[in-house]
């Protein structure tokens, strides 16, 4: 088998590990920032510890949720929505 | 100058394509942008193909340092995108790819308005090719209306560069300063915004995009909106109308990303969000957000590509690029997992890829200049891109549940390909300096500081925990999005009527002002694209017509039969021009 193929099913067989995995990651990087030096801040949240985890967790659902709104509510037709007025 | 004219190069290229056996085919079809590679690095600047045609001067080659890095990743693009296409049997595919790398590399280097507009024209007839090639009834239909579009466009433009001439008597191509820019200046803006997918005229790109052939999409991703690109970078810099649709951009594209379905049109949509950060950084107009934008052309056009070959590969071989249909498919198709995922880290700008090291020039940019509106905006495009193109992509054609679709890794020339490209997002985020001594302007950037590594990797890091806690809901839905395309396709009799409301007048103003400033035979290079322009509206809205009425396979042939007579023209029309300057 494809050692990408066998890596790849030896981390969806223990979903734990994985998750367990990436929180402790997301930690070490807000630890990360903590510690990083400023050069030339361009705004407040250049100064701001984990400024941007906050800015990416708020951009991510904000984002998600705003798009999947709006096209629940207008953008989403059905597929064939050209194809009937093109042929009729 | 280097050994030839890359353009010349190309357009022999598509000759050989065209007549050569199989095998002899595919040594001309690697052979031909391989020279043309190693001839840009022979390049040097100056002022090259001059010539005086009617009282125009006509200038077939500016070399610049800026010119020289878009021709270098242009070329390195036709090599990779070359290779991806070897086994295509298709030659009409390969004639129309280089006659539209030809139409590209003849903008980049046009020194005057009228060479620049008959390469501009190439490219657009060239391009929708690879759309109609692809067969299928909607991807003819939506091959008109790209041409269409860019007809309607390819006008604009010419009527921005006539009122320019009326005014200046000067058609050299060259930066117009913001404070001097009138209505030409203008109409030429548009012109070239319309090529770069510019909101509201964008929805050309997602339209026709994803409807081309396996291997004009990953040709189509590169040129038209790059050499737009560079156009706004050379004649518009600094231009605040452009900082602002750029930031707009951005997040219209990932927007739409979010919520679509197909993945040749979620990364058409990253198109226009990634191509809005160079308009930015254009349009903030200093040095490092100028270099920025070429830097980020470089590493777009490579990492684009590789997502696009990526998913070429999955249509190719599993019929489908719906993401509702897919899933599962890293078991079998693990090479082309591979490539997708390293696109989209690498536009998701990981640290080690070429996102990094040149997204984040424009975005420093932004700041240098105190744009922090701007800079937010960018910012929470890249939220978007790594949910909508590094996430979401991947995890549901490749992970989720298995859709059981039978498929295998791709051939092998295809993998080749994915591998040149995968090289280069990787070696330009580790080794920036490659790409940082080509960059035109001069600005200093280190993109490996520990702020910036720690920013990236909390928007980042903290992105992927809102799409693992919102999974359920991002998941896509077999559903059309719609877009502004719809104001010209929402019935043929409006659109008819439209075209023939609001079209043909434009068309016969421009006619009509070849006849009151009586310089005829003075534009008469001009007037000859213009007619390509007036016989191609009125190919195209018949086209539409045909088409809509649902005529049968013949008459679609004959009517793109016209069209490549239309093609076969401009391409004589181009050769006629060149043998003029080389008799010079």
């Amino acid at each position: 088998m494809n050692p990408i193929v066998r890596w790849i099913d030896r981390g969806r067989a223990e979903p734990q590990l994985l998750r367990a995995g990436f929180f402790t990651l997301l930690g070490l990087i807000v630890l990360f920032d903590v510690f990083a030096p400023r050069h030339e801040p361009h705004f407040f949240g250049d100064n701001l510890r984990g400024f941007w985890a906050v800015f990416g967790f708020l951009g991510c659902i904000a984002l998600a949720k705003f798009m999947k709104g709006i096209g629940h509510a207008w953008l989403m037709k059905p597929v064939d929505f050209y194809a009937k007025k093109d042929e009729g | 100058m280097g050994l030839v004219h890359p353009v010349l190069l190309f357009l022999l290229g598509a000759v050989l394509a065209a007549v050569l056996p199989v095998k002899a085919r595919r040594y001309a079809l690697v052979a031909v942008p391989l020279l043309a590679f190693l001839s840009v690095h022979g390049m040097t600047e100056g002022t090259y193909g001059e010539a005086t045609w009617l009282g125009f001067r006509l200038v077939f080659a500016e070399v610049d340092a800026l010119a020289i890095v878009f021709l270098h990743v242009f070329t390195l693009m036709a090599l990779i995108g070359a290779v991806y296409g070897l086994h295509v049997e298709d030659r009409w595919q390969h004639v129309s790819g280089f006659l539209y790398v030809a139409g590209a590399l003849g903008v980049t280097l046009a020194g005057d308005y009228l060479t620049l507009f008959v390469f501009w024209e190439l490219m657009a007839f060239a391009s929708a090719f690879l759309v109609f090639l692809r067969r299928q009834p909607e991807s003819l239909r939506a091959g008109f209306r790209y041409l269409l579009v860019h007809t309607v466009g390819g006008l604009i433009l010419l009527g921005g560069i006539f009122l320019r001439y009326l005014e200046t008597s000067d058609l050299s191509f060259g930066p117009i300063p913001e404070a001097q820019a009138g209505l030409a200046a203008y109409l030429i803006l548009i012109g070239f915004a319309l090529n770069a997918a510019v909101p509201p005229i964008h929805a050309w790109l997602p339209d026709a995009y994803p409807e081309s052939t396996v291997m004009g999409g990953v040709f189509m991703c590169a040129f038209t909106t790059k050499t737009a690109v560079y156009v706004l970078l050379r004649a518009f810099p600094g231009y605040e109308v452009l900082a602002i649709a750029g930031a707009i951009m951005t997040l219209y594209g990932v927007g739409y990303a979010i919520i679509e379905n197909d993945a040749r049109r979620i990364l058409a949509y990253h198109i226009v969000s990634q191509v809005g950060y160079m308009v930015c950084g254009i349009g903030i107009g200093t040095a490092l957000a100028m270099n920025g934008a070429v830097a980020h052309a470089y590493a777009h056009i490579l990492y684009k590509a590789l997502l696009f070959m990526g998913v070429g590969a999955v249509l190719e071989m599993a019929g489908t690029t719906k993401l509702t249909e897919l899933g599962g498919l890293y078991k079998r198709m693990p090479l082309a997992m591979l490539a997708t995922v390293i696109g989209g880290i690498s536009i998701s700008g990981f640290p080690f890829t070429s996102g990094f090291i040149s997204k984040s020039m424009i975005v420093a940019g932004a700041g240098e200049a105190h744009r922090i509106v701007l800079l937010l905006m960018l910012l929470l495009a890249s939220v978007g891109t790594f949910l909508s193109v590094g996430i979401k992509l991947p995890y549901f054609i490749w992970f989720g549940k298995d859709s059981g679709v039978p498929c295998q890794d791709p051939p092998k020339n295809m993998l080749v390909a994915m591998g040149i490209a995968a090289f280069f997002c990787f070696f330009l985020g580790v080794y920036p300096d490659y790409l940082y001594r080509l960059l035109p302007f001069d600005a200093e950037y280190h993109p490996y500081t520990a702020y910036h590594f720690a920013e990236t990797c909390q928007i980042l890091g903290f992105t992927g925990l809102g799409f693992y806690l919102l999974r359920k809901k991002l998941a896509p839905e077999a559903k059309f999005n719609l877009d502004v395309d719809w104001l010209y396709r929402k019935g043929s009799e409006q659109f008819l009527r439209l075209a023939r409301g609001a079209v043909s007048p434009a068309n016969d103003w421009v006619s009509e002002l070849y006849r009151t400033v009586g310089m005829r035979v003075a534009l008469g290079l001009a007037a000859l694209s213009a007619r390509f322009d007036v016989k191609a509206v009125d190919g195209v809205v018949d086209g539409l017509a045909y088409t809509v009425r649902g005529a049968g396979d013949g008459l679609r042939r004959t009517q793109t039969g016209r069209l490549q007579q239309y093609i076969a023209m401009a391409v004589a029309a181009l050769f006629a021009v060149l043998a003029l300057v080389a008799s010079h």
